[in-house]
């Protein structure tokens, strides 16, 4: 956990580092760059994730029923 | 603390109702229209004792003043043997499970930062269970939109029940009734690199209070199956990582994302995992999906199934035992965006996708697949 959470700050380190201009982001509003539009899908993915394994979160779900929690 | 959960749920309700009715009071005097989109979608979910069939309908509205509406409703129909479940008794039944998901947002602008602020309220009802669920989302892009920080609050509030499985009714089962409740947090940056490539890092911390095991399982302590019994209170922390990268050249995008898990019942558990997306042609692509997942096992979990009268805790949870897991699949997306003329040309922007994946298990639940189809209409 203590790696993990030194690899979290050393990615927020990188914040204020790097400037990417509007007109360079064409690639990163592609599809299949911003996966946002996979939101519901990956809804339902999570919960049978989360109801067949011990872990859970990472993927913005939530528990509740199914035996979850 | 059930009843102080509804509150906090009925206060941040009412809070953000009083900000969007001001949005739409002023919705009109912008020129845009209201925009949005509407979802239908089914998953449907095998294994070897189990099956999902979880069709779902959703629509969001997008207004002029930034306000958002956004509501989902899904129907789980469970088919499943109760051996599945690691139940001693195998009895096959069918259970409905309704979910409603209701989203209220408000996109502004801070110090010419924009900011995002929503409020979720999440209700789940089935013949044994019921969860009421409300979380608070805010997010902000900083840094000329370089960096987006996001935050979580959730609140969890659910009753557990028994029905009667092909049994007699019994007073036992009809007077089970127990709580859970939750509140966690989870914090989010995502951070630009390249033109071609982004980076993000989630931390999510979780307490759970109250009846976590399941209610219909049973335990055999001293050759006697006795109701299974965990801890009543669970604290869980995930860490997860995620990097994008795109290879124009390829028409190809490369997403890695590893998630490390572990909480107070001693379980630790680690998952890689890579989408390939590649384009093909100008409307459509193909994104490929390995997932691998391991975990170890919960400190009361007894791999003999052997537990004593003087164990604190029993537990025949296939999810508390060590495993792993290879998840593979693909999906297919196509966006309809030639429709420019003809009778279908109110689909133009819409995009249909249909997906499959395979999980290979070790765990008791064994090998499943997951099937997904969903088309989004905007308008």
């Amino acid at each position: 956990m203590w790696r993990a959470a030194l690899i979290t700050a050393w990615v927020v380190s990188f914040a204020g580092c790097v400037r990417v201009a509007p007109y360079q982001r064409g690639h990163l509003a592609d599809p299949t760059m911003d996966v946002s539009h996979e939101n519901a899908e990956a809804s339902f993915r999570a919960h049978v994730h989360d109801s067949r394994e011990g872990a859970t979160g990472g993927y913005g779900s939530s528990g509740g029923g199914c035996g979850c929690n | 603390m059930r009843l102080q959960l509804r509150r906090i749920a009925l206060f941040a309700l009412l809070a953000f109702a009083l900000v969007f009715a001001t949005s739409f009071a002023f919705a009109d005097e912008v020129s845009g229209g209201v925009t949005g989109a509407v979802m239908a979608r089914n998953n449907y979910y095998l294994e070897r004792s189990t099956r999902v069939v979880a069709p779902e309908v959703g629509a969001r509205l997008d207004f002029p003043s930034g306000a958002t509406v956004e509501a989902v409703y899904l129907v789980d129909a469970i088919t499943s043997a109760s051996l599945a479940a690691g139940a001693l008794e195998d009895v096959a039944f069918t259970e409905l499970r309704h979910d409603v998901r209701a989203t209220l947002g408000r996109r502004l602008t801070i110090d010419e930062n924009p900011v995002q602020l929503a409020a979720t309220f999440r209700r789940s009802h089935e013949p044994d269970y019921d969860s009421l669920s409300v979380s608070l989302f805010g997010a902000a892009e900083l840094n000329r939109r370089n960096t987006a920080v996001s935050f979580r609050l959730s609140f969890l509030s659910d009753e557990v029940r028994q029905t009667f499985r092909g049994r007699e009714r019994t007073p036992t089962t009809m007077g089970f009734r127990e709580e859970l409740r939750g509140a966690g947090v989870a914090l989010a940056l995502t951070q630009l690199l390249t033109p071609r490539a982004y980076v993000g890092a989630d931390y999510e911390f979780y307490v759970l209070e109250g009846f976590t095991a399941n209610a219909y399982r049973r335990v055999l302590t001293a050759g006697t199956p006795l109701p299974e019994h965990h801890p009543e209170t669970r604290k869980r922390h995930t860490v997860a990582t995620r990097l994008a990268v795109m290879f124009p050249e390829l028409a190809t995008s490369l997403h890695l994302h590893v998630r490390l898990y572990r909480d107070d019942w001693d379980i630790l558990a680690a998952t890689p995992e890579a989408r390939l997306y590649t384009k093909l042609g100008s409307f459509s692509h193909l994104r490929l999906r390995y997932r691998y997942y391991k975990q170890g096992a919960a400190f009361f979990y007894r791999a003999d199934g052997e537990y004593l009268p003087t164990d604190p805790f029993v537990t025949a949870d296939p999810k508390m035992a060590p495993f792993q897991s290879h998840l593979l699949g693909g999906q297919l997306k196509l966006f309809l965006d030639f429709l420019d003329e003809g009778r279908f040309k109110r689909l133009r922007g819409a995009s249909f996708d249909v997906g499959f994946e395979y999980i290979f298990s070790t765990s008791a639940y064994g090998n499943g697949t997951i099937t997904q189809a969903g088309l989004v209409i905007p308008f």
